[in-house]
Parts: C-alpha cells; structure tokens; sequence
C-alpha cells in the first residue's frame, strides 16, 4: 500500500467518524426533539424556577411545561393521573391563542366526528358548517374555544364572535330535508342564544352613546335586559357546533337566519353520506379524498370532454386535491402556496401529468371550498378548465390535520393557495376567449358562464355579482 | 482473524463516535449523559405512536410555530399552552398568570400599588375623579373629586380608554407625573405635579345612610389593609352613633382567607371559620382568635350577590352560621376552594387549588356548572332573596334606586324594633 492510499483512507476514516458523530447528535435531536428530561425532574429545580433574584426570564418552552406539570402534580387538590389530558389541554390552548377560525382544536368525539365527515359520512343533523368573522377588527383570541367557566363571562370579555354558517348540506340527509341551505346561519339551537356578534357591537354602541351621555338609561335598557336574559343562555360557536354535528339520536330545534329571514325547524339527527365518487351520464362527482382521485384517472381514461360535479364538496384532503390535479392537467406550474411570514411562496407543480388532457368543465357553487376550490381555482386560472355554476365558497387555505395521543385533534392552517399571476398575453386571451376563467378575485371564484347563461341562485349572488 | 478483529474495531470506533454525538448536548452542559435520552430513544422505535405528555406539547410547540400560516411569538404560545394546560383541569380557579396578569393580581391582594391615590371614572375629554383618597398625594396636591384629568404629562387624553389612562397615571413610587386638570370655576386648565407613593386602596368605605340610624359598610375585597380599614370606618359610625349595620358584600371577590378571620375575630372568639379539606386528606380548620371581640349591640344585615365570592362568602357564611345575622339579597358566586399562589421566576405565576372549604355547619357551597357554563348549584342562599332590580339605572348605596339596599334597610329597623 502507498503512502497516497493510506491517507486517503484515513482521510475517508476521519470522515466517517465525524458524519457518525452528527448522526448520533441528530439523532438525539429527533429524540429530545426540545423536550428535557420529563422522567427525573423533581423538586430540586423548584429552587430555581420560583421566584428569585435572577432575572433569566426565558425558560424554554419544554422547562416551562415539566415543571408546570410537577408543580400541578404536587399541590394540586385532586390527584393528576392523566398526562395526556394537561397535554391535550396545552395544545388546545396554544391552537386557540391562534384566534383562527380555521385552525381549531376538537376534543376526541369533534375530531372522530370531523375525520369521518371528510370521508363523506354525516353525523348530527348532515350539514358542514364553517365559524364566519364578522368584517372588522381582527381576530378573538379565545371566543373560540368554550372555557370551563361562565359562558357569561366569556361573553362580557371576548371581542369577536363568528358566525356558525352551513357550508354544504348533506343531499336528503336530515337538514336537507328540512330545507336547510348553505349559507344559512345559526341563530338559536333548543333554546339557547347562538352568541350573536351583531347584538352585543349594538349593545356597545349603546353603551358607550350612554357613557357620553348622549342618550339615556332608558334607552338603553331594553336592550341590556334583552341581552342578559340571552347570555343566561348562551351557546359559544363551537358548542352550537356540536349540537348540530354531534349524536345519531335525539332532534334538535334550530333557529336559522338567511338574509335576515330566521325560520325554526326541528330536525332529527341520524347518519347521512355525501356522494361519494360516482361516473354516471356523462358528469363526474368528486370528493377531495384519495380513493376518488385514484378513480378519477380510469373515468377520464380516453374521453375528450369530462364534466365534473365540485359542488358539496366543503372538506377534504389537499394531498387528494394534488392527485387529481396530477390526473387532469399536463406537467407545469399552477400556482403557488403563501404564507403571511413573508416567505417565499411555494409552488404548485405537477411533475407528470396527464399529457392529453380532455376538455374540463366544473360545477361549482358555495359548497365548493377548501381544497375542491382550489382545484378549481388552479384548473380555472391556468386555462384548464371552465366553471359552470355559482360563486365558490371562498376558502383556499391549505390544511394540516394532526391526531393527539388521546384522540383529539386539531387543523393548522399552513398556507393559502394563489393562482400565479397571470401573464399578459394569457391575461389577453383569457379576456378574448370567454369560456377561460381567469379569476384573480381574491376571495372567491366568479365563473364567467353564469353571467351570460345562469341565473344566480340567490340576491346574494347577484348583488355580488353586481359589483364585481 | 485478525481481519475479524480490525471489523469489530472498527465497528466498535464507528459506535464511539455516535454515542459521543448522541450525549454531547450533555456534555456541552456539563451533565451526566441522559439515560433517559436512551431510553426514549429504544422506546421510541417500539411504540413511536404514544407520545408522553411532554413530547406531545413540545412537538406540538414546534409545529405551530414552524408550520402555521402567520408568524408566531414563541413566548405568548408557551403562555398559552401552559394557560390550556391548567385549564384543562376543569378548575376555573387554578388558573397560570402570564407576567403582566401576574402583577395586576397581586396588586389587587395587597390593595397597594405605586400611584396618585384616587379613583378615575370614564369621560369623554379624559378621565373624571371619582374619589381622591385622603391625604394621598394627588389630594395634597389639590385634586378633588370632580375634577377632570385632561392630559397626563403634557399628552391630551381626551377620548383615551379609562384603563390606559390609569396605566399612565400609575407608575413607581417616588417619580413624578404631571396631570393636566380641569376644575370647576377656573378658567385655564392647571398643571398638577405629583409624587407617586405607595398607595394602600380604601376597601372600606362607611355612610351612615340617610335620615336612618343605620351604618353602611361597602367591603369592596378582603385585601391585607381591609381588616385595618374596616375597624377604622366602622369606630367611625360606631361614633355617630348607629343602631343598626349593612355589610355590603355585593361584587366583592372575595381575596385573603386571613383577611375574613381577622375581621371574623371582632364577632366570634374561638370559633371555627371554615374546614379545609386538602388532597391527602389532611383536614385544617381554621379559626378566629380571641381578645379581638367587638361587642355589637345592634342588628346587623349582610348583603351579598352572585358576585360575592370566596373570602366574602366565608364572612357572610360564617356570621350566618353563628347566627349574628340576616343574609339579604342574591345567591352568591359559590366558590370553596383555597389557592396558593406561586411566583414564578419569569414573573408569572401559578394560582393553584390546593384545597376545598365547608363552612362551620358543614356546607359545601362550591359551585358546579352545567355543560353550557350555566351555573346549576353552589353558593349562599340569603334568608331575605331580593333580585336587584335593573329597570331603572342603580346607583349602589343609594336607596332610592338600589332595591337590595332598600330591602336591607327594611330588615334591619324589623329588627331595630324587635331586639
């Protein structure tokens, strides 16, 4: 052996080591992954995390959480046995702090109930709902998650409460029956008030009108005795959810709002079931789930023109969303998942594709939301398909879903799905040629059709439609 | 062979290195290396599924703060996942106080705080003094009640939120704030410059009410002066020469369980306040003292609501329960547990049950709440109920429009003419 070889060889050695070094490291990373010690902490830290002259105030989250846990553990007047809930319970309060109507936290029966729903079976009454913010000031920061304490106080204190709106309706499930729309909303479910964010911004007016004293006492006392006899009675959002949502057996009497209209019905709750994917006279009907976006490849299989159903599509899976696309459309760029961290944009690729893609026609309407309408939105924009229907339900926001050990779970929002801006000469065609939808909208899709040909379904749409 | 062996070796030399890379987080920190880093790491390629409690709040952490659409501050998601976590106890008194949270609460216990010494009502050009308190610093410098703060160091805080304002006036003791005051009768508005002090809040304030013998004590909290204080206002009335007493306990919360026995100790000696039941157990009673007895020869009236809470319901229970006298009004809140408070090193604190209450007869008065928060049971039953009535506008303390005090008053000359 030369010398050459022999420090290459010792060189690689050297090499080897030091990888095997960083890959233990890593791996005590993975492990720890944050989290300290949890097995041995005991009382000796009490000494220094409790008051003291230091001033070290950034103990790191996972300290903060173990030794919060001991200090539970030691004094609290119940014995603690269950780890898992305190961890649920912080992960419910972390995921409301967010204040985000779409990143909620569901304990173990909302999660099952929610993860069933987006394979298209119902419990409850058989609809979708989705928590709407009123426009304005921003974000509550706990309106959202019922508190153990006082609906009462939750009422005085939080700023904003959303409104628990039908996104689809289950076809000739329980609320289909009794005439339930999407888009109508909740206002009184047996009795109990459906915390109404318009009432209590008109109570405060009032109050402050009265503060200034430009009106008087009695003037607004109607309304704070209104108001306190409903608060006695007082449903947060999420709960109102899960009377509707929730239970096979039992009705409920609801009073819903449309366009300032209420009517009651009292529904019997069962199970239902969304179509599932189906390929009959010429229109195909797809759900944002995998086994349908598998099935979809051999349905389009050697057609030159496919009509497809979106509409009662309220849930679903992204992933799915990203197979169809990959069945639909030849490879190329279909816009880009943003942030709001000032990020760079991630973007929507398809790397195979269907390189002979049929002629695309999609049914929408409000039920199509999430990842259906992003579908829509990336097939539409890019010059793939036509849109047929009515105004798309407004949500692109990509979703994770996570599972905690104790069968709750919660939805982070990740990103919100954006068409690339459209070039000028695609713009050009996209205005010549009528049947091209090319909505930049921001919040929802106008399919150029129902202008010309469809009548909108509802005043709502119109008017909207109107201004647009 | 020898092949053989320079394998091992070499595998041997291989497995060195890992570990070293696996503890050197320890090392780095001058630890022992983490056997249970190890152990977790064999357990983890069992069952990788079950998360311990632990890991499940840190990998959750992580993931929203790394995966989440908008950006978020790492220190306000700690706060708030401990916040979950201790409410996850279903417990509404065991509660974590994130820093600023933290010292509101203990300025409220000890009714001290760096300040002016007066109490600011809402107004549209400022803030309108409610109360100034007597030979508080802003009374020595001239502020009455009535008067208007219109700018707090030179900035205008016309149409300003009351709290913010307070928070502006607030401030250590020793430094100086510069209040712009508008009073009745002058034209310009004043400059006032005062010295912060230490200001100890009135939680007692004493009237005798009008065209009656009858005294009226507003207990506001059983914070530490409030004993002091109440001793004070009530040789006060005791000295005008009063033949009949209203506690008012309406909208007090309650505060330190000391407080309510030493204020208890001026009507019983030797007597049992309330039982504390802890986890283990363990039973505590605590009692009055002897050699602080008042001699009360009038009738006395309590009157509480469902905001009287805690400490107000031991002193209105306990009084009750020996028989010395007449509960009016609402039912009250229904809190019977005790909390400690721990201060932690970040200037948060844990408020932590750590046991329950029965009062002297025995009673169990604490609350419980129905699925929708609706309170169902718990709480003070008064022996004369009286909802207080809102049609009109209250003024509490004023018998004119607040029918609970009115009803009260009612009781007290029943048994003014009965003794």
């Amino acid at each position: 052996m030369n010398d050459v070889l022999k420090s290459v060889v010792a060189a690689a050695g050297v090499t080897a080591a030091c990888l095997t070094i960083r890959w233990g490291a890593q791996l005590r990373e993975k492990v720890d992954l944050g989290g300290l010690q949890a097995s041995n902490s005991n009382s000796m830290w009490f000494g220094n995390w409790l008051a003291s002259q230091s001033n070290d105030v950034n103990v790191p989250a996972s300290e903060y959480y173990d030794q919060m846990v001991s200090l539970l553990k030691q004094y609290y007047v119940e014995p603690i046995g269950n780890d898992e809930k305190l961890a649920s319970g912080s992960v419910r309060g972390m995921v409301g702090s967010l204040g985000d109507v779409k990143s909620l936290f569901m304990d173990s029966k909302e999660f099952h109930a929610y993860v069933n729903r987006q394979k298209g079976l119902y419990e409850g009454i058989g609809v979708s709902l989705s928590l709407e913010l009123p426009p304005g000031k921003k974000s509550p920061q706990q309106g959202l998650q019922p508190q153990p304490e006082d609906a009462e106080e939750a009422v005085a204190e939080i700023s904003r409460f959303p409104k628990v709106v039908v996104s689809a309706v289950v076809p000739g499930g329980p609320a289909d029956l009794a005439g339930v729309k999407a888009g109508d909303s909740v206002a009184d479910i047996d009795g109990h008030w459906v915390v109404d964010q318009a009432l209590l911004d008109k109570f405060r007016h009032e109050q402050s009108l009265f503060n200034e004293r430009k009106i008087t006492f009695s003037e607004i006392a109607p309304l704070q005795r209104e108001l306190r006899q409903k608060t006695e009675r007082a449903l947060l959002p999420i709960r109102a959810e899960d009377k509707l949502l929730l239970g096979t057996s039992g009705s409920v009497k609801v009073v819903w709002n449309r366009d300032g209209v209420t009517r009651t019905s009292t529904i019997q709750k069962g199970t239902s079931r969304m179509p599932g994917f189906s390929d009959s006279g010429g229109k195909i009907v797809l759900p944002m789930t995998m086994d349908a976006a598998q099935q979809l490849k051999g349905a389009i299989q050697g057609k030159s023109e496919v009509t497809i159903d979106l509409r009662n599509n309220p849930t679903g899976d992204y992933e799915a969303m990203a197979a169809c696309l990959d069945a639909l459309v030849p490879a190329g760029n279909y816009g880009q998942l943003a942030n709001d961290k000032g990020e760079k944009p991630s973007p929507v690729n398809v790397s195979r594709g269907n390189p002979h893609p049929p002629k695309i026609t999609l049914l929408v309407d409000k039920t199509t939301r999430g990842p259906a309408e992003i579908l829509a939105l990336a097939l539409s924009s890019h010059g793939k398909a036509t849109l047929s229907g009515s105004e798309t339900g407004g949500d692109r926001s990509v979703r994770e879903t996570i599972e905690l050990p104790d069968g709750s779970g919660y939805d982070l929002v990740t990103a919100v799905y954006r068409p690339l801006a459209p070039t000028k000469s695609e713009l050009a065609r996209s205005l010549m040629a009528s049947t091209v939808g090319s909505s930049t909208q921001k919040d929802s899709l106008y399919p150029p059709s129902h202008k010309a040909t469809e009548v909108p379904v509802d005043s709502t749409t119109a008017s909207r439609g109107g201004r647009k | 062979m020898k092949i053989g062996l320079r394998i091992v070796g070499i595998f041997l030399a291989f497995a060195a290195c890992m570990a070293f890379g696996f503890f050197w987080r320890d090392l780095g920190r001058g630890q022992a290396p983490s056997l249970a880093s190890f152990e977790r790491l064999a357990g983890m390629q069992v069952t990788s599924s079950k998360l311990s409690g632990p890991e499940v709040f840190s990998r959750n952490y992580h993931r929203l703060l790394t995966d989440y659409i908008r950006p978020v501050k790492p220190v306000e998601l700690k706060y708030a996942g401990i916040e979950g976590m201790v409410s996850s106890l279903g417990d509404p008194h065991t509660i974590f106080l994130p820093p600023t949270a933290a010292k509101e609460f203990s300025e409220e216990t000890m009714a001290k705080f760096g300040g002016v010494g007066a109490r600011l009502s809402p107004d549209p050009l400022g803030a309108k003094v409610a109360v100034v308190f007597d030979d508080g610093p802003a009374f020595n410098a001239g502020l009455r009640k009535g008067n208007l703060i219109t700018g707090v160091n030179g900035v205008s805080m016309a149409g300003k939120d009351i709290d913010s304002i307070v928070e502006k006036i607030k401030g250590q003791e020793g430094t100086v704030v510069k209040l712009t005051v508008v009073q009745a009768g002058k034209e310009k508005p004043v400059t006032m410059t005062v010295r912060r002090a230490r200001i100890t809040a009135p939680t007692v304030e004493g009237s005798v009410l009008p065209k009656t013998k009858i005294g009226y004590l507003a207990v506001s909290s059983f914070s530490e002066p409030t004993a002091m204080q109440f001793d004070h206002e009530l040789a006060k009335l005791e000295d005008q020469g009063i033949q009949g007493l209203i506690i008012d306990l309406r909208g007090n919360p309650g505060g330190l369980l000391e407080t309510a026995t030493d204020m208890l100790s001026r009507f019983v000696e030797n007597k049992v306040v309330v039982s504390m039941k802890y986890r283990d157990g363990r039973e505590e009673q605590d009692k009055t003292s002897t050699g602080d007895l008042h001699t009360f020869h009038y009738p006395i009236v309590v009157l509480i609501d469902g905001e009287s809470a805690s400490a107000a319901e031991i002193f209105s229970g306990c009084l009750h329960d020996y028989g010395l006298v007449t509960l009016v009004g609402s039912k009250s809140y229904g809190k019977a547990s005790v909390q400690n408070v721990w201060p932690l090193k970040d200037r948060s604190s844990a408020k932590i049950t750590i046991a329950r209450y029965y009062l002297p007869n025995g009673e169990y008065i604490g609350r419980s709440v129905d699925e929708d928060g609706v309170k169902t049971t718990g709480g003070l039953e008064p022996d004369v109920p009286v909802a207080l009535n809102t049609d009109s506008l209250v003024v509490f303390g004023d018998p004119a429009t607040d029918n609970q005090l009115a009803k009260a008053i009612q009781v007290v000359k029943s048994k003014m003419q009965s003794p």
